[in-house]
Parts: structure tokens; C-alpha cells; sequence
């Protein structure tokens, strides 16, 4: 009994700290990081802006004053999705020039320029935002940030112990023969809290990154209209110039790709499904692709076309994921081949895999069903054996500017589509990915 | 009708060889101000440069582009000696002093870039450009299409073509990704620089300015003064330009020079249909 007391005051410890943790680190994260990235993009409208009006100043230094009308126009263009903003051109003495003046609930962040004609201050440039929808958020994520510290104290605490309660009684109740199957039944049960653990755990990474997502959005908007407008006002610039400002937009690109993946990966939706025929899905996935001239690609599909029943914009996507990984496995170039076929249901029990076939009772029911196999083969690099159980985890990958999301939304994809996907490869000689998915019509 | 017989004969007199018959009003340099409305400002220039070889004491400065609005404030604030203007005056300005005389219709046209395969467009061609349906060349390369701010006289003559114009401007305004020109000038440049750019313009201001863009005909009709004076082209902008109560007599001069016959010819030879005689 002493013994049971200990377990309940340990579990109590550690849930009621975890719990704590979580409920604190919610509102704090989501205010520090908002409130960084606010200010930032706040300077980094200011700055935009005070040179956009500079280059209008210093067209006419002293006659800028008159053109309230186009001045206004300029301070009321926005980025659209933009944050709420008043902004404001004052003269040397502080009278208002020029205004784009939005409603906003205090209290306000400013972000102050000044405006210069040949360097000299001519007057500055205000911008202001609302500190409301943050503190907002803050407040929303304090309350998200309780209820997951409830849920995981519950969790931690209630639910293991009733696991331990339930074996030991067991225990006690049962005779030696018995033994056994309780020793089984605790480690299901464990296995069950691991993964709701982890569920809890994900859910809750899942939230913040998507949060951070969506905040950095913002910022790399504002970032890909500056670097727009640098290139768009420097036509005459230095190729170096130009060769910097298309590497940084390719980075910004880059970033926002992978923010969207990351987007995607917390949100998939339920598949929309339609009868789609294969060579078209095939076809248009390809068509937004770009593979490399050294890559050979070559499609095979039967002479009598047929169909599958999925949503063709999530299987392209899964498609496109596949490709990418392919080409990405073949930097020196080599062959990529995509085959379409129909198989039955059953073939694959004969063949052993019924560990892998994610739909038993749908093959057991009926048997001669048929599905479509789209494999994507290619002659790539392979994987190492002891990372082929790792694959389809969120975050794997061995690439250095990966973020390893591809195949794991692609199996979610999938899966919600009533398929699954295999995968088979010989490192050095290439990878072989089979999706299966219901025929359709 | 008085004043334009007096400036013809100041002319007269000043081209003559060798300075003979009456000094000139040989003062001090007399300086006149100038400015408003961008596509005005290349012809003025060249009426400018005409008239200070007549009146070797007369400097006409003009201003950078300040926009019609811009030129016409300026003006009652006494910073400019008169203004060019893109539209008339408002009640405001009127009450203000402002006094407004039409001196020339020049048509308003579309244009791009020199590179683009194009050489007529079609108002339906327009509407399915400003609304974003169309947003490639026949041949597949990027359209980018250059607006301008709403408040620009340019954005209402181009909505004022038919009513799914109108819708297509503003779902071009809502678009990301526009580039928006400030300035008649900026405009123009532009649709020079970006490859694939559609903008718009005026006859006289491609003219003057010598721009190598390409200016488009618009449903088979080519913009000219011919087309505008006899209805077939439709579409024309009107140039103004703006006096005050302050405006000195050395300008009022200039403007009488401006609708004399000389200035009447540098007009039409760039693009501008001159108002009926004064
Ligand atoms: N066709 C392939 N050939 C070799 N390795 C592959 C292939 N496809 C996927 N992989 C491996 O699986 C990992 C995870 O893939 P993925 O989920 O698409 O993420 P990412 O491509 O961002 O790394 C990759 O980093 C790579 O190691
Ligand atoms: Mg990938």
C-alpha cells in the first residue's frame, strides 16, 4: 500500500509539472513570438514605406506637399492580408501632410521614419498598429493553454495509475495461470497511454507550428513585395544586385513552400472523392513537376484506360511528393518510371503482404475487388535498410534542407482515400514506391 | 483674339536676324514656373524650348509630375506661375481663383512593351486583361498588366469603356501582384522595362517623350488626332492648363504664345488635337 501511495505522489509530481509547463508556455510563446514578428514587420513597413514616399519627395523637395492626393493613394496600398494600420505623412512641424487612417482599438505600436530629400529631413512617416489582436490571441491561447494543461494532467495522472490499479487487481483476483494475460492486457494498455501521449504531444507541437506558420506568413509576404519592389525600381542594378535579390526571393519561396507543407500536414481535410482517370491524374501531377533533363521518365499505362475513385487534388499532391522524392534521390540523372495497373484485392494475401494491407475485411468481404496500382520507380541513391521503418514519420529526412513531411502527408492522403502505400528498395539501386488505391466507375 | 495678334508679333520681331527693330523687354531674366499633369509636360517643354529662343529673357522651369491636383494646389498656393491639368477645375478650386482654359484633346492610348507581339486589342481583349481571365500573351508569355491610382483620371477613362470594364478595374485593383504607377511618367517607364507589360498613356506623351513602347490600336481603330477629332477613336484625354489671379503677365504671354499658330503647330505635330481659337 505504501508502495501505491509513492506511485500516485510521483505521477502526481511529474503530471501536475508537465501540466504547468504546458498551461504557462502556451500564452508566453504565442505573445513573444507574435509580438517579435509584429515589430518586425512593422519596421519593415515602415522602412518600405518611407522609401517608396522618399523616392516621391525627392522627385520634388519642395513642392511634395502638394501631391496630398497621390501621397494618399500610396499610404493606402497594402499588402492584402496585411495588418490593420493608420498611416500618417507629418511635415517638419508636425502637421499632417498625408493620411491613410484605419480604426484601430489601443493600445497602438508605432513605427516612426524619417522622410529625406537629398539628405536632408524633409518630414517623417508613422505607421500604426493595434496591440488589441494579440493580447487577444494571448488571452485565447492562455485558455487553449489550460485546457491542454487539464487534459494532460488528466491524462497523465488518472490514466496510468487506473492502468496499474486495474493490473494489480487483476493480479490479485487471478491465479498464476492467468498471469500471463494480464502481464499482456497491462502492456496493450500501456502501449494505448504511450500513444495517446504522443497523440497529445503532437497535437500540441502541431498547434504551435501552425501557429508560427501562419504568423510567419505575414513576414515573408511583406518580405517577397519588398524584394518585388527592389527588383521592379532597379532595373539598372548590378547583376551581382540581381543575382542577390533572386537567391533571396528563392529562399523566401523556399520558406513559404515549406510553411505550407507544415500547414498541410496539421490540416488535412476529407477527401472530396470523384471517379478520376488514372492517366489523367498521372498526366497533370507530372505536368507541375519539373524534372531535370538528365532524368529519363517514362509513364506506362494499359491501352484500356481506367479509373480510380479519390480526390485527384490530394492524390496529385501525393503524386508530385513521390516525384520530387525521386528526383531528388537522382542528382547525376537516371530513370523514373510510372506504371498504372489494375490488380485484385486478393492478390496480395497471396502473395503474404497481408501485414501491409491496410484493408483486410474490405479484401476478406470481396475478394475479387478490384484496385489500381500507381508505382513510381526510380534509379536513385535507395534507402538504407534501417531507415525504411522510419520514412513515413512527420519530420524524417536525410536531406539537409528537407523537412520531411512529404510521406507523411502523402500516407494520411492516402489513407483517407482508402489506399495505401509500399515501399521497396535496394540501396544503390533505386526505390520503388506502389500506391493502391479503389477503382472507380 | 488680341493677345494672340500681339505675341505673332513678337515673334515676328524676334526672328528677325541680328536682333533688329526694338530691344526685347531686356530686364533681368524673367522666370516662369510650371507643372501639374504628367502627360502635358513633354509638350509644354517643347512649347517652353520654342518660346525662350523667341524671348531670350524668359526661363520656363517645369516642375517634375505633380499630378493635376498636385499642380493646381501648388498654383493657389503661389508656388507655380499657372498648371497643367489632366482634368477641369472643381468647385473648390474655382472659388479658390482657379480659372481653367481647354487647350488640346490628345488620344488616350494603350501601350506595351516593345517586345510583346501585339498591335491591336479589342475591348473584350481589355476586359478579360483587367479582370485577370487573360493573363498571358496568345504564345503563352506573362501578361503584367501597370495601373494606376484610382484618383487618376486614366482609371476612370478605362472604366468608363463599357460596364464590365468598370467590374474588371476593380477586381484588377483587388488582384496582388499589379504594378502601380504613380506618375503618367512612371507609367510609361514601366511598361518600357517590365517584358510582358500593358499600361496605358496618352499619344502625346509617348510622342514627346520618345518612348519605345508600342502603342496599341484599339478595336482596329489607331489612335490619332484625326480619329479623335472626327469620333472614330474613341477615347482622348483633355489638357488644361490653370491660371490664378497671381499669375503674372509674362505668363499670361506665354499662354497667348501657346494659342498662337507656332504653339498651335507643336501641339498637333505631337499628338494634340489644339482647341478651337480662343
Ligand atoms: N525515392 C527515394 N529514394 C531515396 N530515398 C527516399 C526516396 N523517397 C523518400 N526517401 C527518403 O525518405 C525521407 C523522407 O521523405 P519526405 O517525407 O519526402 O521528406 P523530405 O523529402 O523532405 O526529406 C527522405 O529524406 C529520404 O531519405
Ligand atoms: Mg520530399
Amino acid at each position: 500500500m505504501n508502495d501505491r501511495n509513492r506511485v500516485i505522489r510521483i505521477t502526481t509530481a511529474i503530471a501536475g509539472a508537465v501540466a504547468v509547463v504546458v498551461t504557462l508556455l502556451m500564452p508566453l510563446g504565442y505573445f513573444l513570438i507574435s509580438y517579435r514578428h509584429m515589430t518586425g514587420s512593422l519596421e519593415t513597413e515602415a522602412e518600405i514605406n518611407s522609401r517608396i514616399i522618399s523616392e516621391l519627395v525627392n522627385a520634388n523637395p519642395d513642392m511634395w506637399r502638394y501631391e496630398q492626393v497621390r501621397l494618399e493613394e500610396l499610404l493606402a496600398r497594402r499588402p492584402s492580408g496585411g495588418a490593420q494600420e493608420t498611416r500618417r505623412l507629418l511635415d517638419l512641424d508636425g502637421k499632417t501632410v498625408a493620411e491613410s487612417v484605419t480604426p484601430l482599438t489601443p493600445p497602438l505600436l508605432r513605427e516612426t521614419r524619417d522622410l529625406k530629400a537629398a539628405g536632408v529631413t524633409v518630414g517623417r512617416i508613422e505607421i500604426s498598429r493595434s496591440l488589441f489582436p494579440l493580447l487577444a490571441g494571448t488571452g485565447a491561447a492562455a485558455l487553449l493553454g489550460l485546457g491542454i494543461g487539464l487534459t494532460v494532467f488528466v491524462t497523465l495522472r488518472v490514466l496510468p495509475l487506473r492502468a496499474v490499479f486495474r493490473a494489480e487487481e487483476e493480479l490479485c483476483r487471478l491465479n498464476e495461470e492467468l498471469e500471463l494475460k494480464v502481464e499482456e492486457r497491462t502492456r496493450q494498455l500501456a502501449e494505448a497511454q504511450d500513444e495517446l501521449v504522443q497523440r497529445e504531444k503532437l497535437a500540441l507541437l502541431g498547434m504551435i507550428a501552425a501557429g508560427m506558420g501562419n504568423e510567419l506568413r505575414n513576414p515573408l509576404g511583406v518580405m517577397s513585395n519588398a524584394v518585388y519592389f527592389l527588383q521592379s525600381v532597379q532595373p539598372d542594378a548590378t547583376e551581382t544586385v540581381k543575382e542577390y535579390l533572386e537567391i533571396i526571393r528563392e529562399e523566401i519561396d523556399n520558406s513559404q513552400r515549406i510553411i505550407s507543407d507544415l500547414l498541410d500536414y496539421y490540416r488535412i481535410t476529407t477527401p472530396r472523392t470523384a471517379v478520376v482517370p488514372v492517366d489523367a491524374l498521372i498526366g497533370e501531377s507530372l505536368a507541375r513537376c519539373s524534372i531535370p533533363e538528365n532524368i529519363r521518365l517514362r509513364t506506362e499505362t494499359a491501352e484500356m484506360p481506367f479509373a480510380v475513385r479519390v480526390d485527384s487534388i490530394q492524390m496529385g499532391q501525393v503524386l508530385r511528393n513521390l516525384v520530387t522524392n525521386a528526383v531528388q534521390a537522382m542528382p547525376d540523372g537516371g530513370s523514373l518510371r510510372i506504371r498504372a495497373r489494375k490488380v485484385q484485392g486478393t492478390r496480395n494475401e497471396e502473395r503474404g503482404n497481408k501485414d501491409l494491407n491496410l484493408e483486410p475485411r474490405t479484401s476478406n468481404l470481396e475478394p475479387c475487388a478490384d484496385f489500381v496500382e500507381i508505382s513510381v520507380k526510380d534509379t536513385g541513391e535507395g534507402i538504407a535498410p534501417e531507415n525504411m521503418t522510419k520514412l513515413f514519420q512527420p519530420l524524417f529526412t536525410t536531406k539537409s534542407r528537407g523537412i520531411g513531411l512529404g510521406l507523411a502527408i502523402s500516407r494520411k492522403l492516402i489513407e483517407a482515400n482508402g489506399g495505401r502505400i509500399e515501399v521497396k528498395s535496394c540501396l544503390g539501386d533505386g526505390t520503388t514506391f506502389t500506391v493502391t488505391l479503389p477503382v472507380g466507375g | 483674339m488680341k493677345q494672340g495678334a500681339v505675341s505673332l508679333l513678337t515673334i515676328m520681331l524676334a526672328v528677325l536676324p541680328g536682333g533688329v527693330g526694338i530691344p526685347s523687354t531686356a530686364s533681368a531674366e524673367t522666370v516662369l514656373k510650371t507643372g501639374g499633369s504628367g502627360f502635358g509636360l513633354g509638350v509644354m517643354e517643347l512649347l517652353a524650348e520654342a518660346y525662350e529662343k523667341s524671348h531670350p529673357g524668359v526661363r520656363v522651369t517645369i516642375v517634375p509630375s505633380l499630378g493635376s491636383s498636385g499642380g493646381i494646389k501648388a498654383l493657389l498656393n503661389g508656388s507655380l506661375d499657372f498648371a497643367v491639368s489632366g482634368r477641369p477645375l472643381k468647385e473648390d478650386e474655382k472659388s479658390h481663383g482657379g480659372n481653367a482654359m481647354e487647350l488640346a484633346r490628345t488620344p488616350f492610348v494603350f501601350i506595351v512593351n516593345g517586345k510583346v507581339n501585339k498591335h491591336d486589342i479589342t475591348t473584350r481583349e481589355l476586359e478579360n486583361i483587367y479582370s485577370g481571365r487573360m493573363a498571358a500573351w496568345p504564345g503563352g508569355a506573362p501578361l503584367r498588366l501597370v495601373l494606376r491610382p484610382k484618383t487618376e483620371t486614366d482609371t476612370a477613362i478605362i472604366k468608363g469603356i463599357s460596364p464590365a470594364m468598370e467590374q474588371a478595374m476593380e477586381s484588377a485593383f483587388a488582384r496582388e501582384g499589379m504594378i502601380m504607377a504613380m506618375t503618367d511618367q512612371d507609367s510609361a517607364s514601366a511598361v518600357d522595362r517590365v517584358s510582358g507589360a500593358l499600361g496605358s498613356g496618352t499619344l502625346t506623351q509617348v510622342l514627346t517623350e520618345k518612348r519605345p513602347v508600342r502603342i496599341l490600336s484599339l478595336n482596329g481603330v489607331r489612335p490619332s488626332i484625326k480619329g479623335i477629332r472626327d469620333g472614330s477613336y474613341p477615347l482622348a484625354k483633355t489638357l488644361y492648363l490653370v491660371t490664378s489671379p497671381k499669375t503674372p503677365e509674362a505668363a499670361r504671354q506665354f499662354i497667348a504664345f501657346i494659342g498662337s499658330k507656332a504653339g498651335r503647330q507643336i501641339l498637333s505635330k505631337y499628338g494634340n488635337l489644339a482647341a478651337e481659337a480662343r
